[in-house]
């Protein structure tokens, strides 16, 4: 014996179950961990190299920086250090800033880290963490290019591959 | 009976153990001096619980005791000390970690508020409803002065009795 369709309840669950879709298709693809922030202006903050000279954000105005995150306990961190010193070899001669800020580690480890993998750039070491708060940084490696004036022009989370740092600085030079 | 006052014994001791190693770890690691103001600190805390620890699964920052976790109470240590209100420093952590990072919804998400309580007044409006309706007048009803129709199932026993009566 068949029954017949109760529409009422049809279209209900049919709004209900397409509603209930829509807001899990807008989420696919989407990493939910991802950290979004909005922040665009660079955040000034001065902190001593591993060699004991002090670094001054503001007073680099006026050159692009690139910022890049990193330990040396983080294995992404190695896997992209030959791509960061490649990028800073190429572009250092045509007045782009290099900076390292140490997150979450020892200077003395980090020191001897860059004898061993070799440097072409300063680092900066945040013992308190503040400027990777100041800039949202939730892990490393997380790298920021800074404009001239001193505005958040890319920003990548995770190790960057290989020429990634080139084609952001080719696009802002 | 010695022996298994011993085993008694001896797993006693062994749970005493535990207790005090677990006590030991869930210590909070030594971090800097809390200020001397009570209500800086209360304020701290309070900001600090409504902000999602960006590391971690499912606890706050006020509970968290990651290194960023500590490195973000301190910044709104600093924050409430420089009179920031709370609100400003929330917007201050959303504006670098977007707003996955406050435990709650804006109130501006007005639907993922009222949606569940949308649903359940939906819910109850339709079960009251259903309740009060009349029966459908075409439905069949019962006759309580008439015996009820013999089920399919009573004729059945009723024939396998009468047959196993005739064996």
């Amino acid at each position: 014996m068949s029954r017949g369709v109760n529409l009422p309840i049809l279209i209900g669950g049919l709004v209900a179950t397409g509603a209930l879709v829509a807001v899990l298709a807008s989420g696919f693809g989407k990493d939910p961990r991802a950290i979004e922030g909005s922040l665009d202006e660079a955040i000034n903050f001065s902190l001593p190299t591993l060699e004991g000279e002090q670094v001054d954000l503001k007073a680099l105005r006026g050159q692009p920086v690139v910022l890049n995150f990193w330990a040396t306990w983080c294995q992404p961190c190695k896997i992209e250090h030959p791509y960061v010193l490649q990028a800073a070899r190429a572009y250092q001669p045509k007045g782009v800033v290099f900076l390292g800020i140490l997150h979450d580690d020892e200077a003395s480890t980090a020191r001897n880290y860059l004898k061993r993998s070799g440097s072409a750039f300063p680092t900066v070491f945040d013992t308190s963490q503040r400027v990777s708060v100041d800039y949202g940084v939730t892990g490393v490696p997380e790298t920021f290019i800074i404009d001239p004036e001193g505005r958040i022009f890319e920003k990548f989370v995770g190790p960057v591959g290989p020429g990634q740092i080139e084609a952001a600085l080719q696009e802002l030079l | 009976m010695n022996l298994l006052l011993a085993l008694l014994l001896s797993a006693r001791l062994a749970a005493a153990q535990e207790d005090i190693a677990f006590e030991a770890m869930s210590e909070p690691p030594l971090s800097a001096p809390l200020t001397e103001d009570a209500d800086i600190e209360a304020q701290t805390t309070r900001v600090a619980s409504l902000l999602r620890c960006p590391v971690c699964q499912g606890l706050s920052v006020a509970e968290s005791r990651e290194g960023l976790s500590l490195a973000m109470k301190d910044r709104i240590r600093e924050m409430v000390t420089a009179g920031y209100t709370q609100d400003q420093i929330i917007d201050y952590f959303v504006e670098r970690y977007g707003e996955t990072i406050v435990l709650l919804p804006d109130q501006k998400h007005w639907l993922v508020w009222s949606a569940p309580v949308a649903a359940l007044l939906l819910g109850l409006g339709y079960v009251g409803w259903r309740a009060s309706r009349p029966a459908p007048a075409d439905a069949p009803q019962a006759a309580p002065t008439e015996p009820a129709p013999e089920a399919p199932a009573d004729e059945y026993r009723r024939r396998i009795l009468a047959e196993l009566e005739d064996v």
